[in-house]
This record gives C-alpha cells, sequence and structure tokens, in this order.
C-alpha cells in the first residue's frame, strides 16, 4: 500500500487490563499532511489512542496501519525502528534531556534513525534556526524558558522527517500567550514538512487551528459538529 | 709469634695429612721456552699447570670527570691433592677471584672476592678462548674480541668491556719469563696493554658510565718463585702516546732483587725485553697500613736501562690506602699509581709476611 | 512493503549519555566505582597480607635457626641427581645454593652414632656457616685460605663437642668412620663451633663423602639462599616446577612452626573475609545502580520512543557497568597494594604479634591474582549495574515516561519461593564433601545462605513490620515510618542488602572465631599438662629402660612418661604419619577424645587424631594394619583424640604393646610432672645437668604453659587483625547503608515537599527518617543474626573440618553480640538522621514543582 495514509486505525478497541473497556470500534483515517484534532475528557482515552498509533500499545482488536505498514504481528524491534523513521513526538512535559545541549537534544531522533553524528546535528540546526533558536543551538536546558523548551521539542520532532506527528497536549504546562505562540509555530512547522498530525488537547483554542475536529467520548469518536 | 706457630702447625698438618693421602698426585707440566703462545687459545685457562690468573687493572673515568682505579682479578689453582677422587665436588681447580675499587674521592679501596671449586657449569676456567666463570661473576671475551667483566661485590659493582686496541704483549723470551735463577722457575707470561674500556660503575649507591684504560695479565706456571723470595714489585702502565710498560722485580728478604725483568713496546709496536740488570726498583716514599703494619713504598721508581740509556719512571699513588686483605687473599697493596705521560697499576706483594700462592 | 531499518548502534548516543549522567551527576558513578574500588582494595590487600605474613614468618623462623631460606631434600635416603645442584643455583630466585651429603654413620671402635654431613666448605660458608669446621689451635673459623691445602684434603674431618665425647676421639687422632657399608680412615683435624651441644655431628669434605662411602653422583641436600628480589612464594614456585620426583622442597622445619599450623586457618579464613567486602561492594553497587536506573527510566523511555532499541539500550548500560567494573576494579588493586604496603610497614609482618620485626620483603603480586580480583571487580559491577538497568530498560516507554519514580508495590506480596529455596540448596551443599581438600560446596553453601537470607528481607520486614504497624500511639513520625517501609519493602531490600551481608558474615566470624579459641584452649589444656617436656633435636636423644629408670628416680621429678616418636607410611601418596608410643592406660595425661569404642576388643588398640580419620576415613573399631615388624601388625582403633597441630594426621599406641612388638624399649621424649611445678626454672637447669650425666646427651627442654601462652597469644593477636577487618567491612557496609538511604531521600523530596506543605515539621520528618533508620537497622540486624549464626554453623561444622580436618565445638559470644548489636542500630538511626537532615531542608519546597 503507498505511504499515502500516514496513519490508518482500522476499527481498533482497547479494554484495560482491570477490565474496563476504554473504547470499541473506532476508525480513523489520516490523509497525508492532514492536521486533526481530538478533544474530550481527562481518561477517556486520547492519550492511549495516541500510545497505539505509535506502537506503544496494542489493541485489544483491529488493526493499525502506519505509513501503509500494518502493526498487527510485527515484533518489538520492527515496531521501534518503524516508529523512530515515521513518527515525530511532542509531549506535555517536554521532556528534553536534561544533560544534553540543544543542538544534541534535537539531532536525536536522527541519529537513531542511521544518521552520522555530523549530518543529524545539520539537519538539528537547520530545525532549530527554524523554530527561532537557532542562535542557542548550544544552550543547556536549564537555561531556557518552558515555551523554548517546547520549540525545541517541535525541532526534535521534526528533524528526521517523519510523516506523523503525535502531540499530547503540548501546551499543557505554558501560560496562554506562550501557548498561543507555540501553537502556532508548531502548526506553521508541521505543515511546511508536509507531515500528518495529530493533536490531543483540552483547549478548545488550540484545537480551532486543526483541518478536522474530533472529540473523544465514551461511545467513541466524532467529529466535533456532529 | 703466634701466627709463625699456627703457620708452624698448618704445615705439620698438611704434612701429616700430605702422608694420607697418599695416592696419586697432580703432575705439574714444567714451563719451558720455545713455546708457541697462540690466541685464541691461550686466552683460555691451562688446567694442568698448577697456578693462573687474569689479571685486569685499569683507570677509569666518569661521565663527570671524576677518576676511578679498578682491578678485577681470576685465579685459578690446581691443589696438590690426589687426583683420582671421581667425585664431580672433587677440588681439582679452584677458581678464586676478587675485585676492587678505587675512588680519590673517598680515600678508600672497596673490595670483595669469591671462591669456589670448578664444577657443575657454574664454577669454571674453560680452555679455548678466555671464559671464566665463578658464580656470578665472569671475564668472557666475546667474539669480536672485547674482554667482558662483571663482577658485583658488597658495595660495589663494576661492569666492564674491555677493547684491546694493539695485539697483545709477549713478555720474557717469547713468552716464556722468568722469575728466578732457575729454568723451570718461569712463567708463560703475556699482557694486553691499551685496552678501551666502557661500561658502568655502581659505586655508594649510585650507578655511574665510565670509560678509560686498562691492562691485563696473563700468567700460567707450576713452580714460579725462588725459594729466597719473599715477594715481588711489578708495574703496568700505559702511556698516553700508545707505548706500554712492564717492569717487575722479584724481592728477596733482605729487600734486594733476587730477579727481575720487564718489557717496553712503542705507539708503532716495537718492543724491547728487558734482562735483569736493565730493571731497577728504587722505593721513595714509606706508607704504613694501620691496618696490617706493613710498609709499602707506595712512590717509588722503576729505573730502565734501554737503548744504553738509563730512564726513570716515577710512580705516584691515586692515594696511599690501597692494600689488599682478605679471608682467602694474601696481603697486599694494589694500587692505581701515575707517572709522567702515563698511567696504570703498581702491585707490591711480600711486604705483610711471604707471599704464598 | 516498507523495509524496516536495520538496528544501527548508536554510538554518539551512549556516549553523550554517560558523558552527560557524568557530568550531572557524577557523584552517583564516584560512589559506585568507589564502593567497587573498596571491596577488591580489600581483598587484594587481604590476599597480600597473608603472602608476606606467611614468607616473613617463615624467614623469621629461618633466621632464628641460622639455617637456608628453603632446602631441597631427597625424599628417600638415596638422594637425588647431584646435577640439581648447577639446575638450581641458575634459577633466578636463587642466590647461592649449598650442596649437603647427609648420612647416618658410626664411628670407630666406640661405635658412637654421628649424623655424617659431607659440606663444600667455600659453599657452606656463606649460607649454612653453622656447619665449618675449625681447626685445632686456630682461631680462624674460615675452612679454609687459598694456601691452605689441609682442608682441601678429602680426609679429614671435624666433630662436634657431642661427637667428641661419645667416640673418645681427640683432635689428631686417625678415625674409622662407617656409614653406608663402607668404611675410611679420617684424621680428625677440629671441632665444629656452630653445632648446638648435645648434637653429635660429624663433617667431612663432601667429595670425600661421595667418594668413600660410594655416594658418587648424587647429594641428599642443597641448603638455598633467596636472592633479594624473590619472595618466598616465587621461590617456592620456580623450584616445584623443576624438581624431579626423587626431591622435595621444604621450609626449615622448626617446633614454634609446627604449633603455629593454627595461623593457617586464620589465613584461609581472613580471605574469606576478603570476599567478604567483595560481595559487600557488590551490594553497594547494585543499590546505586537501581536508583541510578530508577531516575533514569523517564530518560530512557523517552529514548526508546524516539526509536532507540531496547537491546541497544541494555548493551550500553552492559558497557557502563564494564567500564564502572574496570575503573573500580584498578583503582581498588592500587588501593589494595597501598593499604598492604601500609600495613606491613607500620604494623609489620607479624601483624602485631611482635615476633620479629626487620625489613618486609618484597610484596609479592602474582599475574593470577591481579586478574582474579580484576574479574571479580568487573563481574561484580556488571552483576550489580547490568539487572537493575535492565529492569529498568524493560518498562513499557509509554507507561514509564509519564509516572515519577515512586513505583509502589502496591502491597504485593514479596516473593519468598526464591529464597526459601536457596536456604534449603545451602542446606544440601553443606552436606556435601570436600573436593580435593577445599571445601567448595561449603562456600557456596555460604554464598547461598547470604543470598537467600537478602531476597528473604522484605519478607523478614514485613514480618516484623507488620505487628509494629499496628501499634499505636507512637506517634505519626513513627506511623509513617512503618507504613513507607512497609509498602516499599525492595527499595528497603535495596538499602539492606550490603548491610545483611557484612553483619551476616561478620557475626559468623565472630562465633567461629570464638568457637575455634575455645577449642584450641581446651585442646592446648589437655595435650600440655605435663610441666616439662624432654625431646630431641638434631640427632634423636634416646634413652634405655635403665637410663629411664634412673630419669624417673630424680628427685626433682614426680612423674616422668616416656615416648617415642616415628613416621609411618599408611599411604605412599599422603604424606607420612607420625605414631607416638607412649603410655595411655596408665597415663595421668589424657588424650582429648572426641570418640571413644565401647568395649575393648581383643586385639591392639591405637587411638587416632581426627586429622587421621578424616584423611584415611577410619572409624571406631576399625582395623588397620601398621607398618611395625616385618609383616604389619594389624591393630584396631579403639578412640579418635582431637589434635589442631599435626594436620598430617598422628597414631597414639601403648608403649608396652610397641616394646612386645618391636622389642624396643629405649624411648626418646619424656613428658615430666615436676615435684614442685613452681620452681621450673631451676628444675630444669637442674634436670639438664643430671640427664645429660644419665643419658651422655644434653636434652631439650620446653615448658608446657610458656609454650600454650605463645601459642594462644598468637592467635589473639592474628585475630586481632581479622577484627579490625571485620570492623572496616561493617564500616563499609553502613557507609553504603548512609548513601543508599541519602540518594533514597533525595527521590522523596517531593513527598517531604507534600508533607511540609501540610504541616509536617523539619523535626517531623528527621523524626521519621530516624525510625526508618532504626526500623531498616533492626531488620537488618535481625536477618544478619539469622544468617550469620547459619554460616558460622557452617564455618565450623563444614569449612574447617574439611579444610584443616579438625572439629570445634561453637561457643556464642553472647556479650560480644550483644554490644555489635546495639552499635549497630544506634549506628543505624544516626545514619538515617544525618541522611535526612540534609533533604528535609529548604530545597523540599522546590521539588514540588520539579518533575525532573
Amino acid at each position: 500500500m503507498p505511504d499515502h495514509f500516514p496513519l490508518i486505525l482500522n476499527s481498533i478497541a482497547k479494554t484495560l487490563p482491570n477490565g474496563r473497556e476504554l473504547f470499541a470500534d473506532i476508525h480513523l483515517s489520516l490523509s497525508a499532511g492532514e492536521f486533526i484534532s481530538i478533544q474530550g475528557e481527562s481518561g477517556i482515552g486520547k492519550s492511549t489512542l495516541l500510545n497505539l498509533a505509535a506502537g506503544l500499545d496494542v489493541p485489544s482488536a483491529g488493526e493499525v496501519i502506519v505509513a501503509g505498514q500494518s502493526l498487527d504481528g510485527l515484533s518489538e524491534t520492527a515496531l521501534t525502528a518503524l516508529r523512530g523513521q515515521k513518527i515525530g513526538f511532542v509531549f506535555q512535559a517536554f521532556h528534553v534531556l536534561p544533560f544534553l545541549n540543544l543542538i544534541q537534544n534535537v539531532s536525536l531522533p536522527a541519529i537513531l534513525t542511521g544518521d552520522t553524528r555530523d549530518l543529524a546535528l545539520e539537519k538539528a540546526a537547520d530545525l532549530l534556526d527554524k523554530v527561532g533558536l537557532g542562535d542557542r543551538t548550544h544552550s543547556l536546558v536549564s537555561e531556557l524558558s518552558g515555551g523554548e523548551l517546547q520549540r525545541v521539542a517541535i525541532a526534535r520532532a521534526l528533524v528526521h522527517a517523519p510523516t506523523l506527528i503525535l502531540a499530547d497536549e503540548p501546551t499543557g504546562n505554558l501560560d496562554p500567550s506562550t501557548s498561543a505562540e507555540v501553537m502556532d509555530l508548531l502548526t506553521r512547522t508541521v505543515k511546511s514538512t508536509g507531515a500528518a498530525m495529530i493533536l490531543v488537547t483540552h483547549s478548545a483554542i488550540d484545537a480551532a487551528s486543526a483541518d478536522r475536529r474530533l472529540v473523544m467520548t465514551a461511545t467513541g469518536m466524532r467529529d466535533l459538529h456532529d | 709469634m703466634y701466627r709463625l706457630v699456627a703457620i708452624a702447625i698448618f704445615l705439620a698438618a698438611v704434612l701429616s695429612a700430605g702422608a694420607w693421602a697418599y695416592s696419586d698426585r697432580p703432575d705439574y707440566p714444567e714451563v719451558t721456552s720455545g713455546k708457541k703462545i697462540v690466541f685464541p687459545e691461550d686466552h683460555g685457562s691451562h688446567d694442568a699447570f698448577r697456578t693462573e690468573w687474569w689479571y685486569l687493572t685499569g683507570w677509569l673515568e666518569t661521565e663527570s670527570g671524576d677518576p676511578l682505579g679498578f682491578q678485577i682479578t681470576f685465579f685459578r689453582t690446581r691443589p696438590d691433592i690426589e687426583t683420582n677422587n671421581p667425585s664431580k665436588f672433587a677440588p681439582n681447580q679452584i677458581i678464586f677471584a676478587h675485585a676492587a675499587l678505587s675512588d680519590p674521592k673517598t680515600g678508600k679501596l672497596v673490595h670483595d672476592e669469591r671462591i669456589g671449586r670448578a664444577g657443575f657449569d657454574i664454577i669454571e676456567a674453560s680452555s679455548g678462548d678466555a671464559d671464566v666463570k665463578l658464580l656470578d661473576w665472569q671475564l668472557t671475551r666475546t667474539i669480536e674480541g672485547v674482554f667482558d667483566s662483571k663482577v658485583a661485590g658488597k658495595d660495589f659493582a663494576l661492569d666492564l668491556q674491555m677493547k684491546p686496541s694493539q695485539p697483545p704483549m709477549l713478555n720474557g723470551d717469547n713468552g716464556y719469563s722468568r722469575k728466578g735463577p732457575k729454568a723451570s722457575q718461569a712463567s708463560y707470561y703475556y699482557s694486553v696493554p691499551q685496552l678501551v674500556v666502557s661500561g658502568s660503575v655502581i659505586s655508594g649507591g649510585r650507578a655511574m658510565k665510565v670509560t678509560g684504560r686498562a691492562w691485563l695479565d696473563r700468567e700460567w706456571s707450576s713452580d714460579v718463585l725462588p725459594e729466597n723470595a719473599v715477594g715481588w714489585d711489578w708495574t703496568g702502565l700505559n702511556f698516553d702516546d700508545g707505548s706500554a710498560l712492564m717492569a717487575f722485580q722479584v724481592r728477596g728478604a733482605d729487600g734486594q732483587a733476587v730477579y727481575a725483568g720487564g718489557s717496553f713496546r712503542d705507539a708503532e709496536g716495537k718492543q724491547t725485553v728487558f734482562s735483569p740488570n736493565d730493571v731497577r726498583f728504587r722505593p721513595q716514599r714509606i706508607w704504613k697500613s694501620p691496618e696490617t703494619g706493613a710498609a709499602y713504598p707506595v712512590e717509588a721508581e722503576f729505573i730502565i736501562r734501554m737503548g744504553g740509556q738509563w730512564k726513570s719512571y716515577g710512580l705516584k699513588p691515586m692515594f696511599d690506602a690501597q692494600e689488599l686483605t682478605g679471608p682467602f687473599t694474601p696481603t697486599y697493596w694494589e694500587g692505581a699509581v701515575t707517572t709522567s705521560g702515563g698511567r696504570g697499576y703498581l702491585e707490591m706483594t711480600g711486604y705483610a709476611g711471604k707471599i704464598a700462592l | 512493503m516498507t523495509s524496516v531499518r536495520q538496528m544501527v548502534q548508536p554510538s554518539p548516543i551512549w556516549r553523550w549519555l554517560l558523558l552527560g549522567q557524568l557530568r550531572t551527576f557524577p557523584f552517583r558513578y564516584i560512589f559506585a566505582v568507589l564502593s567497587i574500588a573498596i571491596g577488591i582494595a580489600l581483598g587484594f590487600s587481604v590476599h597480600l597480607i597473608n603472602a608476606s605474613a606467611s614468607d616473613a614468618f617463615g624467614d623469621a623462623v629461618r633466621n632464628m635457626s641460622g639455617s637456608s631460606d628453603a632446602q631441597v631434600a631427597g625424599a628417600t635416603s638415596l638422594g637425588f641427581d647431584e646435577q640439581l645442584y648447577g639446575q638450581v643455583y641458575n634459577l633466578s630466585e636463587v642466590a647461592d645454593v649449598s650442596p649437603v651429603i647427609e648420612m647416618s654413620a658410626v664411628l670407630g671402635e666406640s661405635g658412637a652414632r654421628v649424623k655424617l654431613l659431607g659440606i663444600d666448605p667455600f659453599r657452606a660458608a656463606t649460607i649454612t656457616p653453622v656447619l665449618l669446621g675449625r681447626q685445632e689451635s686456630s682461631n680462624d673459623q674460615s675452612a679454609s685460605r687459598r694456601g691452605d691445602q689441609a682442608a682441601l684434603a678429602t680426609n679429614i674431618a671435624y666433630l662436634s663437642d657431642a661427637a667428641f665425647a661419645s667416640s673418645n676421639a681427640k683432635p689428631g687422632d686417625l678415625l674409622t668412620i662407617r656409614a653406608n657399608g663402607q668404611t675410611h680412615d679420617f684424621q680428625v683435624a677440629g671441632d665444629l663451633p656452630g653445632i648446638e651441644a648435645g648434637q653429635s655431628v660429624a663433617v667431612i669434605d663432601i667429595a670425600a663423602a661421595q667418594w668413600h662411602f660410594d655416594r658418587l653422583g648424587v647429594l641428599d641436600r642443597l641448603d638455598i639462599k633467596r636472592s633479594e628480589k624473590a619472595t618466598q612464594s616465587s621461590l617456592t614456585r620456580a623450584m616445584q616446577e623443576m624438581l624431579p620426583r626423587d626431591a622435595r622442597l621444604s621450609g626449615a622445619e622448626n617446633e614454634i612452626q609446627k604449633r603455629t599450623s593454627l595461623s593457617r586457618a586464620y589465613r584461609v579464613n581472613l580471605e574469606m573475609l576478603a570476599l567478604v567486602a567483595l560481595v559487600t561492594g557488590g551490594f553497594l553497587v547494585y543499590s546505586a545502580q537501581s536508583l541510578s536506573a530508577q531516575k533514569r527510566q523517564q530518560q530512557f523511555a523517552l529514548l526508546r520512543i524516539l526509536g532507540l532499541q531496547k537491546s541497544s539500550l541494555q548493551h550500553q548500560l552492559l558497557w557502563e557497568g564494564l567500564a564502572l567494573g574496570l575503573a573500580g576494579s584498578i583503582l581498588g588493586l592500587i588501593l589494595g597494594y597501598a593499604f598492604a604496603y601500609l600495613i606491613l610497614t607500620i604494623i609489620g609482618s607479624d601483624l602485631g604479634g611482635g615476633y620479629f620485626s626487620g625489613s618486609t620483603g618484597p610484596i609479592d603480586v602474582t599475574i593470577s591474582a591481579l586478574l582474579v580480583f580484576l574479574g571479580f571487580g568487573i563481574f561484580t559491577a556488571i552483576f550489580g549495574s547490568f539487572a537493575p538497568g535492565r529492569r529498568a530498560a524493560a518498562l513499557n516507554p509509554a507507561q514509564a515516561i509519564k509516572t515519577a519514580v515512586d513505583h509502589q508495590e502496591k502491597g504485593k506480596q514479596p516473593i519468598w519461593l526464591p529464597g526459601v529455596a536457596l536456604l534449603v540448596v545451602a542446606g544440601g551443599l553443606a552436606l556435601l564433601p570436600a573436593v580435593d581438600g577445599l571445601p567448595i560446596f561449603g562456600y557456596l553453601a555460604v554464598a547461598a545462605v547470604l543470598a537467600g537470607a537478602i531476597w528473604l528481607t522484605p519478607w523478614l520486614a514485613r514480618g516484623l513490620l507488620t505487628p509494629l504497624s499496628r501499634l499505636s500511639g507512637r506517634g505519626i513520625a513513627f506511623d509513617l515510618a512503618v507504613h513507607h517501609l512497609l509498602r516499599s519493602p525492595s527499595q528497603a531490600a535495596a538499602a539492606l542488602g550490603g548491610i545483611v551481608a557484612s553483619v551476616g558474615l561478620m557475626i559468623a566470624m565472630v562465633i567461629m572465631v570464638s568457637s575455634f579459641r575455645t577449642s584450641v584452649d581446651n585442646w592446648l589444656e589437655s595435650i600440655l599438662s605435663a610441666d616439662l617436656y624432654v625431646s630431641g633435636g638434631l640427632v634423636e636423644t634416646s634413652f634405655d629402660s635403665k637410663q629411664q629408670a634412673e630419669i624417673a628416680g630424680l628427685p626433682d621429678i614426680a612423674d616422668a612418661e616416656f615416648s617415642k616418636t616415628i613416621n609411618i607410611s599408611l599411604d605412599p601418596k599422603q604424606p607420612p604419619v607420625n605414631l607416638t608410643v607412649r603410655p595411655v592406660e596408665s597415663s595421668q595425661y589424657d588424650l582429648p577424645l572426641i570418640a571413644v569404642a565401647e568395649q575393648r576388643t581383643a586385639g591392639i588398640p591405637v587411638w587416632i587424631s581426627e586429622p587421621a580419620a578424616r584423611i584415611y576415613d577410619l572409624q571406631i573399631d576399625q582395623n588397620i594394619s601398621l607398618p611395625i615388624g616385618a609383616r604389619g601388625t594389624p591393630v584396631y582403633v579403639a578412640g579418635i583424640w582431637s589434635d589442631y597441630a599435626r594436620q598430617q594426621g598422628a597414631i597414639v599406641m601403648e608403649s608396652e604393646d610397641y616394646t612386645v612388638l618391636t622389642g624396643i624399649s629405649a624411648r626418646s621424649e619424656i613428658a615430666i610432672s615436676l615435684q614442685d611445678p613452681q620452681d621450673i626454672s631451676a628444675a630444669s637447669e637442674r634436670l639438664k645437668a643430671q640427664i645429660r650425666d644419665i643419658a651422655g646427651t644434653e636434652p631439650q627442654m620446653s615448658n608446657a604453659a610458656g609454650i600454650r601462652d605463645i601459642a594462644l597469644g598468637l592467635f589473639d593477636r592474628s585475630f586481632a587483625i581479622t577484627y579490625g577487618l571485620e570492623a572496616v567491612a561493617i564500616f563499609i557496609g553502613m557507609v553504603g547503608v548512609g548513601a543508599t538511604f541519602a540518594a533514597q531521600v533525595g527521590t522523596r523530596v517531593k513527598e517531604f515537599g507534600m508533607l511540609r506543605h501540610i504541616g509536617f515539621g523539619r523535626r517531623e520528618i528527621i523524626k521519621m527518617l530516624a525510625y526508618e533508620g532504626l526500623l531498616l537497622g533492626i531488620v537488618g540486624l535481625a536477618a544478619g543474626l539469622l544468617s550469620g549464626f547459619a554460616i558460622s554453623q557452617i564455618l565450623v561444622h563444614v569449612i574447617n573440618p574439611q579444610s584443616f580436618n579438625l572439629t570445634m565445638k561453637t561457643a556464642i559470644p553472647y556479650m560480644l553480640l550483644l554490644g555489635i548489636s546495639a552499635t549497630l542500630l544506634i549506628t543505624s538511626g544516626l545514619t538515617a538522621i544525618f541522611a535526612g537532615r540534609r533533604a528535609a531542608a529548604a530545597d523540599a519546597l522546590r521539588a514540588v514543582n520539579e518533575d525532573w
């Protein structure tokens, strides 16, 4: 199957180990470069959905297809490799490694997918430029504000030219004005690379910039304006 | 006084012991004239003869220019005891060695010695070339003809390589060197003067690289000294111009010469052998040893007649106290001396009781 | 299909990670490296001190007796090839060798028996000058001058004073000497001033000995002087490689040395102690790395989400462990060498025993020892860091990245089955026999007990703490402390591991040493019950029946028992056994029996020592054959007695039986009870003279009380160092606990902040931590005591018997254990307080907002 669909969730269901059913029979297909947002209450299963999409969790039923490759039956090694190559992540808690400098942090996904150190650092420098931190390549994490750290995370998510970005509450730890800046930067930069993105968020404001807005409830997932 | 009594009783013991050791006694060959001395064979041991030595003396200089005198001697004795003992421990040959280092800075001589029965490859004097081993002491002659010696004493150690710069000098009549009026009172005797020395010396805990000049005396004999001799005076001198002088007198109890001789070889290699009348030894300054009471003429001159002319070679010691004593060695004086235009060693024996070989 | 990218080795990442970690949290790694280093240092230094002590001890003994550093002796009276003399000289570890012929001989018509030695005076002069002869009427003791041909004559002999006396010869006489079936006349030239009074010795030239007594081509002995750069062990090694079958190496045998084979046991146990230190170090590393891995689990999770393979991560952790192990081991080897050097220089090789001082020899470091300890260190480091790292790396990344460090166990029951299984296995291992004389299974059993104890510690903690948690009214701090420990028992285990190991082993050692000493003390009392002992020296003394009666009748003597000891061989592959012939039934000195036959059987009874029973697998009532008499003699085992001195085994036979069997009534040793035991020194002087008059040789006398004091004193001093090192091990354990505690407390900073927020005062937090420390200490102590006791039993009943063929009774030093327990509890409480003070500081508030 061609790369055309970065992500297809095909009738996936997830029941937790303690027996509680999170969701049953969810369909979702993402086109190349498409930006969708998913809103919903806390604990409804939004993050779990992202984990399934990333291959970090296994659905109780259904099939996950990433960039044309079904995750069903893939080994741990294959999953890790696929995830590393095709997907980029932006977390609520930034998760930037404190003992590496900015350019090293950003270059991580590129190195993990096989680039030489020098090539990866080049790409990283490029992306730091794009997110406006080009002059701070060798700064340390402790020197940056929350918003700046999230910008680093964005750069990192894109350094290896993934087909899919998964963003889980990226503005959750930021104040409103920084949030708006970061959301704007995220949307622009992702669009400019042609990657698709799934944004999970509480904030309606953040969700508004998406191409398609979804909401997740106890009964399943539907378009917001249904 | 007591010593004489002791010696007398020793001799009595020897004689009565000798009476019991009735079986075969060694047959010591006589030293005769006309024997051709060939090398390298004659650098090696001549086991049948009673006494033999490899006697090295010389002057050394450290890297900082300080002078040292050294002496390394290996003796081989074939004792006069029965020869039919098949045991490999039988003392058919005794190897004895002593070494000394004279340091003018301390004004003292340090020395040490080793002795043992030849056997089991750890104590040997081999024939065929110079190759003497006495436990951890050795003197060998390498393939390139360098005399290599390593000795380690209680307070010092010598590791010297001595390269001949001139061919061996045959003393006496082509090596047949008389020491007394009888024809048999002689030894085979050659010297190798002007040896170029390099190596290292450990003394006072310090290791030093040294260079210098040395003299090798080689003698073997069976019956060498006349009965009325108490000792001898000998010198071996390396001159700066490349010539070399060996001179000796055999001395009687009255201090007069019983016999004398020597050789002079000029830088070109022309050798003059002296007859007994050509050599005189004149003491000049006496030094009395505080340890043994013997009185040595540490400053003396050899007066030699060469080409009809009498020449005087005055000898001055590096320092006075260069007397050698030890449990296995007779007491004598062996020291580094200088003369005008050269330097070497002076050996004076028999001043502390008659010398016993 | 999209191809799966091949697994790449992200080496720049590994380097960044390691360097980043080192830069940000250097102390964690330094601590881990130090843990390994200290363990290795202790072990290595103990090993070096052991080797040096045994060398120096031997040297001192030899110096005292004026003999050579080592001897090569013929295995039989036929001697060995004389060429060995030259070969031995050429070894670099040998400075000098003296060849000796040694035979029994008879002098002249008197038939006086002498030991005949043939020596080369030149060689003996430097190594064994006591053997040199002195010419009559000369004070010059050197055997020969260059010009003195007399000494070279192979027909003279020197006699010792005793030989002169017994042969009635005079210097200058012609003496007939008969040996090895040959006869030859020698002229007596002088005496042997270096030979002790009472020893009948004749010295002749070695060439004469070989020639005249048909010993051509052989030697009986080589007296060896060791070169300065070699140690006794390196000399022994070099010699053993080249000796032929008919020659054996021995150090100077000496009575003092015989009585101190105790020290061998002590030394082996010291080595065990060294392993203790290493194990403790390993646990420290384990706990440090556990914590470290816990902290890093979010980082690991992130990297794995970003594409790092789990196996790559695990490989990296392995390499980290290897690097840690290498750094720690090398540092430890250097520290260990320095420590050993320091101890040896300051305290001396006698380890404070005061028996000898003087220059310590070079410390003997063998490549194999270095490699073994290096291997231990690396293995420990890898084991300590790999396991926790592996666990952390294997967590599900999605979960691990979210949750913070406090992984509560949710009250899960700790699995106790593997722990119990380990203890059962330990029990089984303890029952297995020794392998080639080494109690390998015993040591494994100790390890299994330790492992099992440590495994079960959380369960034990649970068991001890649950009833405590039901205690009310102790205050909030106490409750919190108990509950915290209850809910995370494996955190507790990490802290306790080190302390259980070191406390357990220390308690085991304490019990073992106490048991050992009590047993030795009792044994010495029974074995040295006479006032004076008379024995032979270089040549056997001999008292015939008439002389025995005369001696027994001497006024000073209340009771004299005569005995004789000979060597007999029960098995050609084993060293010969001592057979002591002495009064048994009628004796007033009982054998320290540990087993007796129920009733008297017909036949000749013998009593065998415990080592003999174990080596030759003999029991009560068993019949054996002794090589006495032409065709051997059947005897039966009537009893087994304990013997701490003769490792090779000993047998006692009734004196009368022996006389009847062999017809030999002469005896050579006497055990004397004095009429007036207070007057020992005067009495022994008188007796020496009187016995000399009666028997013709002057006896050697030993004072029983003196021997006992020396032996026990040596024992105590030896173990003084053991105690010192044990204390160090405990200290390490405590430091480890403290550090682990401090680190753990560091991760609970959020919790403290929260407590502070809800009104928990700083003092309250410190109190809580003190309680935690105390409770941990109680658990650790309990586990340590239990495992320590179990291990001590293995030491006492399995390891020591298998190593040295001796048993001892358990004697528990209760007061000492009480003292140790109190110290431990106080220390653990104090450590916790100290660690807590630092953590409950102002930073606690800040921590609540921190995520990383």
